[in-house]
């Protein structure tokens, strides 16, 4: 049984109300994953319901085989949930087709994964490029992805090809690559897990550096702890049910 | 900006793709190579026999008697035409028969063609071999030289400028002509297997009593529509002749040309979709490698079209450097095809490329690669981002299923459009596609469950009783299997596989590892595996049936020619010489003799209606038929005893009254429709060649078969040297004084061919041929005529060897980190290279065999239903043909692995 009740009328991560009007980013109803293993059904994902407004620095915790990734996943429209509904931006993903949810993806939401997953054949600056191709960016995508290696301190590395970079310069990539079509919401699974320390903390610095600046509301999976330190809100996820929600050690923080 | 981002992205991936790139073009670019080749040489051959049609035809009209030949009288029909304006000009042809010999003695049947140097050729110039001391007509002109057709030239292997005794019917006495030159296939038509002389040298060497005759005029007409009149004319006034136009001409050529062009699009397409299984086996695995990327990019926005489009560029580019490359040693090829084709047909093809025909094939590689690429784009195009990321298996439900079936079914109906665009025929192209389909369905499912039972076969480490028994049986039951003749090749093959039961058991331990591992190996990837298995087994089928056919249907001719005709050397000769021969026969050991007449005649009625009204309703090819069944007879002595050697099958034989009644027996060819003789109908023959000759009333009082009873069964050896058969008393009284003595001898077979030779120098007037001399002609035929199918059926095989290339790189690339592990616990990579050549040896040699399996059925009901002789495989040939083909696959395999093996475990356990 869950010690958590989550909030019926969410608050921003300082305590405050959000704006009559302003709606969550990201919002997440009962929801619910479970897979058939032959005649048995696992239920990976039980009745989770938050919602997190414009702006926040999140951190999704809990041990490995909880959900974590699962939930990023219906979250991102990569899964499809069993049950419950997600709304990105007010709109609900969760019975999307696929070339709808392909478009959401594109504008919506960013991702960046453990393993960075850059395209090896295309340099630093092309890879930034690749969502800018996707969907309908107005501008020079060239110029937009220049501009975000800049931002993510990678402006003497355009050309260089991920097998050139070293991983801390490939998560930046990855990073710059997620904020390219300027996302409202950008979703991170384990972010520092293949790093060390050092430059775990410098990827964590930019990703608060970059919410404070461009007001993009970030979720991160992790197990590590020392994430949570960043988080303006903590959520814990355990045995596929959420089971805590509690203002981050930088709850406030602007 | 986003093309140059796609075309960026495709560009490195097929960098970044190395040796399945290579691979994938490989596959590409062998399908090009035999479309492009083979229809190249198909054009070449089209525009070799079209070109100069009219040359070919000697003229505007062409009129060629063989069967009755022209008397000289018959002249006054042109001379006539000529001065009517209805024809330009005309020359005509002199057919004589001869016997070449050749430097061994051995003699060549030919036909020598006298023509009028002033006035042969009417159209264009005989075009003569380099070393030709002059031109045709300066040759010609010189007394005692020949020119030479290139199949004559090819039979004799006379150089120019030798000289060579050529006996001659009605000679003075043995004639020496010197080759003047080598013709280039320019020759009409009609004398293509002949030697050519002038009237002059002919005239020389012949007694002034000889028959003059003609067997081809050719003339010119002002116009077309005065050809085709002219043509419509002789046809009715010359009824047995075949009168030829050069559209009619045309139409021919362009029939067979266009009967060999699709022969040759039907094998390029199966090489294309051999090469079409290796693009989906490359593509397959290439695209798999890139799931991350593909799931990223959908992470990122990108939609299915788009990743369509991504990839779709990709297998352009693939198309097109395969293309390309295909296209460029498609060309090297049509020569080769060419120069074989030169070989079958005697006739000269000219080298040219076709610029249409190369874009065309780049343009066939780029779309067989999209098609093929299809399959493995749309399903890797699929993948859920979510489920790869997290590295979770692929679901398989039955809706994935339906939409494979709805894909292939895609690629088919695209295929077949391709199919349909190079053969120029959908119905045709859909009888291939789907054919080929069902067979590729039965085989890939036989070979797969073939290779499960391979996966699961037993490498125990000591023999056990189990072990023994099963291995024992299996060697029984491969021995029982021997005891059928036509199955005994497949039997000694399963032999020694079942015997390799009892090998393995001996074998050092790490060796027994190796071949466990392998035979469990084999199992893996069933479908692409039994895909190596049917390409090999496609080639190998191929190659060995042509192989065997050619040998079996050659030893077979050549054993009944020498051995098992009821005469082995045959002369004609007029009365008295033949009873000189008779008599040198006797002395040189003869064994059989049977002394008969021949009669030179031409039918003027059937059953009283006018020869000319019988055949104005015949086709072409029955006009033909008929003046060959009904010219010429042939006498025997049936009041002494002596009956034609024939299988009578309506009707009766002849009796000794049939003298006075002139029965005669006729070939059963002539009771079908349209001719419909039975016994009881009157055939009304003339001597055409001796001016005032009255016609005889024949009586037909049976049909026969010209297979004797004793001959072996199925092959037609003849037994008669005339179509009709009479009694002497007829034959003489339709021949009057050209009546001609004819002698079959038998000798013991290996004495035949010296005994001919003594013959001829007896009397060089006569013609005398040992049946062994054909065997020359056909020797040389089906040399050529396998030579050529097999180098085509070859293509097969060389795409089942890029299959097994193609698999094996595939297998290791995806065993990498497998690999890794196997070095990691110790294991070296002699041994890993062990298990990939072990393992390729037993898909090859399961191809392989199957092919042989299949050329067995295949031969069981071709020997008791059309060529009725008996056909087996020789082991000697199965073992060569499997173990070739276990070795070239093993060797390819060697090559391909050689360098994945030496992979350090390192770099694929800790980096991918």
């Amino acid at each position: 049984m869950s010690d958590f009740a989550p909030a019926s009328s969410p608050l921003r991560a300082d305590g405050s109300a959000p704006a009559v009007g302003e709606v969550p980013v990201l919002e997440v109803r009962h929801l619910g994953r479970s897979l058939r293993l032959g005649s048995e059904e696992l239920a990976i994902l039980q009745d989770i319901t938050f919602s997190i407004p414009p702006g926040e620095f999140v951190t999704l915790m809990g041990p490995s085989g909880s959900g974590k990734s699962t939930l990023l996943g219906c979250i991102t429209g990569l899964d499809n949930p069993s049950q419950g509904q997600v709304l990105l931006n007010g709109v609900d993903v969760s019975r999307m087709r696929e070339s709808q949810l392909a478009g959401i993806r594109n504008r919506t939401v960013g991702m960046v994964f453990q393993a960075f997953n850059l395209i090896p054949t295309l340099t630093a600056r092309e890879n930034v490029e690749v969502p800018l191709y996707a969907g309908r960016w107005r501008g020079s995508p060239s110029s937009r992805a220049t501009e975000l290696l800049g931002l993510v301190g990678l402006s003497h590395r355009l050309e260089h090809r991920p097998n050139q970079l070293s991983g801390g310069e490939q998560q930046r990539v990855a990073i710059a690559r997620a904020l390219a079509t300027e996302p409202p919401l950008v979703v991170a699974d384990e972010p520092t897990g293949n790093l060390a320390a050092a430059q775990g903390k410098e990827i964590l610095e930019l990703l608060w550096d970059l919410r404070q600046r461009m007001g993009t509301t970030f979720v991160i999976a992790t197990h590590d702890s020392t994430i949570a330190g960043y988080a303006t809100r903590m959520l814990q996820i355990s045995d596929g049910r959420l089971v805590g929600d509690h203002p981050g050690p930088r709850a406030g923080a602007r | 900006m986003k093309a140059g981002l796609y075309l960026r992205y495709t560009t490195r991936s097929l960098t970044r793709g190395g040796r399945r790139t290579v691979l994938a073009a490989f596959c590409v670019g062998v399908g090009v190579m035999a479309i492009v080749g083979l229809q190249m040489a198909a054009s070449m051959v089209n525009s070799s026999l079209t070109a100069n049609v009219r040359q070919a035809n000697g003229g505007d009209v062409s009129v060629v008697s063989v069967a009755v030949p022209l008397p000289q009288s018959e002249l006054r029909t042109f001379q006539q035409l000529q001065s009517s304006g209805r024809i330009t000009r005309f020359t005509a042809v002199r057919e004589y028969s001869s016997t070449v010999i050749r430097p061994g003695g051995q003699g060549v049947s030919a036909t020598v063609d006298a023509v009028d140097p002033a006035t042969f050729p009417l159209v264009g110039t005989v075009a003569l071999r380099p070393g030709a001391a002059g031109t045709f007509r300066q040759l010609i002109s010189r007394p005692g030289t020949m020119v030479l057709s290139s199949t004559i030239e090819s039979l004799l292997g006379a150089k120019v400028g030798s000289e060579v005794r050529v006996n001659l019917a009605q000679a003075r006495g043995p004639v020496y002509w010197r080759v003047g030159g080598i013709a280039r296939g320019s020759l009409p038509a009609g004398m293509d297997q002949a030697l050519v002389v002038s009237n002059a040298t002919l005239n020389g060497a012949v007694s002034s009593s000889a028959l003059v005759d003609y067997g081809e005029v050719y003339l010119t007409t002002t116009t077309s529509k005065d050809a085709s009149r002219v043509a419509r004319q002789l046809t009715d006034q010359l009824p047995l002749a075949t009168v030829s136009t050069v559209q009619q001409a045309l139409n021919s050529d362009k029939q067979a040309s266009s009967q060999l062009t699709q022969f040759l699009s039907i094998a390029g397409l199966a090489a294309l979709l051999i090469g079409g299984i290796g693009i989906v086996n490359t593509m397959q695995v290439s695209l798999a490698r890139r799931r991350l990327e593909i799931a990223m990019l959908k992470t990122t926005g990108y939609r299915r079209r788009d990743l369509y489009l991504l990839f779709g560029l990709e297998a352009v580019m693939l198309g097109l450097v395969g293309g390309v490359g295909g296209a460029a040693v498609g060309i090297g090829l049509s020569d080769a095809v060419r120069a074989l084709l030169e070989g079958v047909a005697n006739v000269v093809i000219n080298f040219a490329i076709s610029w249409e025909i190369v874009l065309a094939g780049v343009g066939i590689g780029v779309a067989t690669t999209c098609i093929f690429a299809l399959l493995p784009i749309v399903r890797l195009s699929r993948v859920r981002p979510a489920a790869v990321l997290r590295d979770a298996p692929a679901e398989v439900t039955v809706g994935v299923l339906g939409s494979s079936a709805v894909l292939l079914g895609v690629v088919a109906v695209l295929f077949w459009l391709l199919a349909s665009a190079i053969l120029g025929s959908a119905g045709l192209a859909l009888i291939l596609v789907i054919g080929t389909g069902v067979a590729l369905a039965i085989l890939t499912l036989i070979f797969s469950q073939a290779l499960r039972l391979i996966g699961h076969l037993p490498v125990p480490e000591r023999f056990t009783p189990a072990h023994v028994l099963l291995v024992t049986l299996a060697v029984l039951v491969s021995v029982a299997i021997t005891t059928v003749a036509s199955l005994r090749a497949v039997g000694a093959l399963l032999i020694l596989a079942s015997l390799l039961g009892y090998l393995v058991v001996v074998l050092p331990r790490p060796a027994k590892a190796v071949v466990r591992m392998a035979l469990r190996n084999s199992e893996r990837t069933r479908t692409r595996t039994a895909a190596t298995s049917v390409a090999l087994f496609v080639g190998v089928f191929a190659v060995g049936l042509i192989l065997i056919l050619g040998t079996d249907i050659r030893s077979d001719l050549d054993s009944i020619i020498t051995q098992s005709t009821t005469y082995n050397v045959i002369a004609v000769a007029p009365g008295q010489s033949a009873t000189r021969l008779l008599q040198a026969a006797r002395g040189l050991g003869s064994t059989s003799e049977l002394s008969t007449s021949a009669a030179i005649s031409s039918p003027v009625a059937i059953n009283g209606r006018p020869i000319s009204e019988v055949v104005g309703a015949l086709s072409h090819s029955d006009r033909s038929e008929l003046a060959f069944l009904t010219s010429g007879i042939q006498g025997f002595g049936v009041t002494s005893g002596t009956l034609p050697d024939v299988t009578i099958k309506q009707g009766r034989q002849l009796r000794p009254s049939d003298a006075s009644t002139n029965g005669v027996l006729v070939s059963t060819a002539l009771s079908r429709s349209p001719f419909d003789l039975k016994a009881g109908d009157t055939i009304t023959e003339i001597d055409p060649l001796a001016p005032h000759a009255a016609p005889v009333t024949l009586q037909v009082v049976g049909l026969y078969s010209a297979t004797s009873a004793g001959s072996r069964k199925g092959i037609s050896i003849t037994t008669t040297v005339a179509p009709i058969l009479a009694t002497q008393q007829t034959a003489a009284t339709v021949a009057g004084s050209n009546l001609q003595q004819v002698l079959e001898l038998k000798f013991p077979p290996k004495r035949a061919d010296a005994a001919a030779t003594q013959l001829r120098s007896a009397d060089p007037g006569a013609q005398v041929v040992s049946l062994a001399d054909f065997t020359l002609i056909i020797d040389q035929f089906l040399n050529n005529a396998i030579l050529f199918l097999t180098a085509i059926a070859s293509l097969a095989l060389l795409a089942g060897i890029v299959i097994i290339a193609n698999s094996v790189a595939l297998a290791l690339l995806e065993r990498r980190r497998e690999i890794g592990i196997l070095k990691a616990v110790g294991q070296g990579r002699g041994a890993v290279l062990g298990e990939v050549l072990t393992e390729t040896a037993a898909v090859a040699g399961l191809g392989a065999a199957g092919g042989m399996v299949a050329i067995a059925l295949v031969l069981l009901p071709l020997q008791r239903l059309v060529i009725k002789i008996n056909l087996g495989i020789p082991t000697p040939l199965a073992l060569a043909l499997v173990v070739g083909a276990i070795l070239v696959a093993v060797v390819t395999a060697a090559l391909v692995a050689w360098g994945p093996v030496r992979v350090r475990p390192l770099e694929v356990l800790r980096y991918e």
